[in-house]
């Protein structure tokens, strides 16, 4: 082996081991705290946890049968109506939208994803909570739909434009209509496609989870300031897609997102 | 539209030339049934453009029933744009305008139903592009959109179309399975089988072969042989010699313009342009 080889080889081994130990630190911290929980908390779980109500400060025993059921609630009122108006939403910015009109939705979506949980909960609030004189798993569950409507639509127009122009074309071709092809090809393709190369592009997977998790998780956990942290839609593949779009344009490159194209 | 005929047109062809500086005068026609009786397809003065881009310039051909017509030409030349245009595939792509008329059995097909045009004159693609089901339900796909399965058993349609595609022997044990398990190759014709089971009466191939080995190639050539009894087959290829071994006619184009529309043999043996004898024997392209 030559010189310049060995050195090529060793500095492979350090970046590879440097690697290494960043990523056992990561996952290390994460394990720690869970292991920290489970001996801690796991002698408190029993029947009562999930079916008692809590118990007064100070007091022993109890447990979270409110939080439990009142978080099931609100997610299912939120998935009623959040999910399918982003999920159709979502095809019609893929598949029918004209350029400019889509053009607006999409940064309309951004925004609403951007804006702070609070601001939300202001909203239900007043719309809600004050006309109805008290809380309510509704006003909480159209809160979150309201969350749900942008990440929805944005994660479903792209799950669509990752499905290739020629699984489309193959079924217009068979005479199908447009309608038609999105039900029975296009969606089931995405699907498909989901969980054929989610294994190879993790991103994808995430992203599909994030459209229902993470608002849910911002109001679950109470952690409603959270969003203010971060960029509006820092979180999402969409809006990194949207910029690799953009960057893919200013380098020549195209901005259909399908495989083949427009032939010429 | 433009409603246009070219006197020169009739099958079959001698050979039909394209000459700018002695354009054949136009004669106008009545109405859209301006077909010759033999013609299932014809397209007169076909223009098209993406945007600004003006893709294909005053094509005229015509398509006879129950022939193979092979259309060569460079890469980018408007082959298969003018493919795309001959099931309206083409209006899936936005910002394309399509000016000219396209006669299916003498009616124009802007004034059929979009889905009808498109189960009458099959597509099949470049790459295979099975959907993500079985085979059995990629086959009876079409059918089943189409409303055909009426007094007519699915496993039937199945059988029938995997047969004319040759693919049943190599299938039948497998119908249930998805259509990703098959070989590049079985997929194409796979896809082949899918667009026969509409009974379409006009197949179009856009590069068929191009992503296949020279055995897949030979099957689906010889599949293309026996299929023209059942419809009228357009192919576009790269390939010359496919074309020579397939078609019955071939159609040389290039930037955008029909050259030359010829029977097989005269365009490969005797070719009226000089364009298509320098392609011919590679001296571009």
């Amino acid at each position: 082996m030559t010189g310049r080889n060995k050195y090529r080889n060793a500095v492979n081994n350090v970046m590879l081991t440097l690697s290494g130990i960043c990523a056992a630190v990561t996952v290390s911290m994460l394990f720690v705290i869970l292991a920290y929980l489970v001996y801690n908390g796991f002698s408190s779980l029993n029947l009562d946890f999930f079916t008692q109500l809590p118990k007064p400060t100070g007091q022993v025993g109890g447990g979270m049968a409110n939080a439990i059921l009142g978080s099931a609630q609100v997610v299912l009122i939120a998935s009623c109506f959040g999910l399918p108006i982003g999920f159709f939403a979502g095809i019609y910015l893929a598949e029918f939208g004209g350029k400019k009109f889509c053009m607006l939705v999409r940064y309309m979506a951004d925004l609403l994803n951007g804006v702070p949980s609070i601001v939300i909960g202001i909203f239900a609030w007043t719309v809600l909570v004050v006309p109805m004189h008290h809380f309510s798993a509704l006003a909480g569950g159209m809160a979150l739909s309201l969350m749900l409507i942008p990440i929805t639509a944005r994660s479903t127009e792209q799950f669509l434009l990752e499905v290739p122009r020629s699984m489309r074309e193959g079924a217009l071709a068979l005479g199908a209509t447009k309608w038609k092809t999105i039900a029975t090809v296009i969606v089931p393709a995405a699907r498909h496609h989901d969980r054929h190369d989610s294994g190879r592009r993790p991103h994808l997977r995430r992203d599909g989870a994030a459209a229902v998790y993470r608002p849910q998780q911002r109001i679950l956990e109470h952690r409603i300031f959270l969003a203010d942290r971060n960029a509006a839609g820092d979180d999402f593949h969409s809006r990194r897609c949207s910029l690799r779009r953009l960057a893919q344009a200013g380098l020549g490159g195209g901005t259909c997102p399908a495989d083949d194209g427009a032939r010429r | 539209m433009v409603s246009t005929s070219e006197t020169k047109m009739a099958y079959p062809p001698e050979t039909t030339a394209y000459a700018p500086e002695n354009k054949m005068s136009p004669t106008s026609t009545e109405g859209t049934k301006s077909a010759t009786a033999t013609a299932k397809l014809r397209a007169a003065n076909v223009n098209f453009h993406y945007g600004s881009f003006h893709a294909l310039h005053d094509v005229s051909m015509e398509f006879q029933e129950n022939k193979v017509t092979a259309l060569i030409g460079p890469s980018g030349c408007g082959k298969s744009t003018f493919l795309r245009n001959l099931n309206r595939i083409n209006e899936t792509l936005r910002d394309t305008r399509l000016e000219g008329e396209i006669t299916l059995d003498g009616q124009n097909i802007m004034d059929f139903d979009i889905t009808e045009v498109r189960r009458r004159v099959g597509m099949v693609f470049q790459r295979p592009n099975p959907f993500p089901k079985s085979i059995f339900e990629n086959i009876i796909y079409g059918p089943k959109i189409n409303g055909m399965l009426k007094g007519t058993s699915a496993a039937e349609i199945v059988e029938k179309s995997l047969r004319r595609a040759a693919l049943w022997e190599e299938a039948k044990d497998k119908l249930h399975e998805s259509a990703y398990a098959l070989s590049g190759g079985q997929q194409q014709r796979l896809c082949i089988a899918r667009a026969l089971a509409v009974n379409p009466e006009v197949l179009l191939l856009d590069e068929p072969c191009s992503a296949l080995d020279p055995i897949a190639t030979a099957k689906i050539e010889d599949l293309l042989v026996s299929l023209k009894d059942q419809c009228t087959i357009v192919i576009v290829t790269h390939n010359m010699q496919q074309a020579a071994r397939v078609a019955d006619t071939t159609g040389f184009f290039l930037m955008g313009r029909l050259i030359e529309h010829a029977k097989t043999d005269m365009i490969f043996k005797n070719p009226a342009c000089k364009e298509t004898e320098d392609y011919i024997t590679g001296r571009f392209g």
